[in-house]
């Protein structure tokens, strides 16, 4: 078990908890759809961080309505259900005018995942510089860590500060430390570590 | 922190952050030397978040309403 990081991926081996199962299914569902990058608080947590979450933030590239309602379908007879109450028609136009849509198992509010189109550039960028973390058999695509760690700081709760300084301390040695700055600099936010 | 010497953290909270933020330095330096263990403690406490989340007290259209996303229909 552990954490290897690698060139440009992260591989870990290890058990794997009901979040991860839930995670694991529903990139199964989307990415046969569309390009997906999990950006937020699962990537600390499959990362080790020990703590809760009840939700798990994707975001996808735009696809079109037909795409989008062939995933919506699939998730619906696949044990999925969508905490919205509009139908699949509905939750694409919550998609295209930048909500995002929560989808969890059936009958269950928590864990949800939370999907959205690209909201502005950083989302962007997740989507398109994404790194593959293989846990396992599997793979999931998490946003780049630079990023990441930006990000939390930006958003500045107590929680997010903790999640930015365990992506650094666990990364610490392989980050790209101007492109942290440079994401830093971009979000107007400073990197106290 | 291991940062700029003298140099002060300033967050949002009144909480002891510079404590938290030992604590999670601590944490990952276990995590590096003993993952098996680390990780093992980590999914059982995350189960246990789940299995308490099984008793949610909202229902769906609460949920959302908590979160400030409960689309409003617009009138025809």
């Amino acid at each position: 078990m552990g954490i290897e990081i690698g060139e440009g991926k992260i591989i870990i081996s290890r058990e794997l908890s009901d979040l991860d199962h839930f995670v694991l299914d529903a990139v199964k569902l989307i990415e046969k759809y569309t390009r997906y990058v999990i950006v937020s608080g699962y990537i600390t947590i499959l990362l080790g961080r020990s703590r809760g979450t009840e939700d798990v933030d994707f975001v996808i590239e735009p696809l079109h309505r037909g795409e989008f309602e062939w995933l919506c379908g699939e998730a619906l007879v696949g044990g999925f259900e969508f905490l919205n109450p509009e139908d699949c028609g509905g939750l694409y136009e919550m998609l295209q005018e930048k909500m995002g849509i929560r989808m969890a198992r059936r009958g269950e509010i928590i864990p949800n995942a939370e999907i959205k189109f690209p909201k502005d550039t950083f989302h962007e960028e997740a989507l398109k510089k994404r790194i593959p973390v293989v846990l396992n058999d599997d793979e999931i695509y998490i946003s780049p860590i630079e990023l990441q760690i930006a990000y939390k700081l930006y958003l500045g709760s107590d929680k997010d500060v903790e999640d930015a300084f365990f992506l650094y301390e666990l990364f610490k040695k392989n980050l790209d430390r101007r492109l942290l700055d440079g994401y830093a600099k971009r979000l107007k936010v400073e990197v106290p570590f | 922190m291991g940062t700029q010497k003298g140099s002060k953290l300033r967050f949002r909270s009144n909480r002891d952050m510079e404590e938290r933020l030992a604590f999670i330095r601590l944490y990952v330096k276990r995590l590096k030397e003993n993952p098996d263990k680390v990780f093992r403690q980590q999914v059982r406490l995350v189960n246990s978040f789940l299995k308490a989340a099984k008793n949610f007290p909202l229902t769906k259209g609460e949920y959302l309403r908590l979160k400030g996303e409960l689309k409003v229909k617009k009138k025809a």
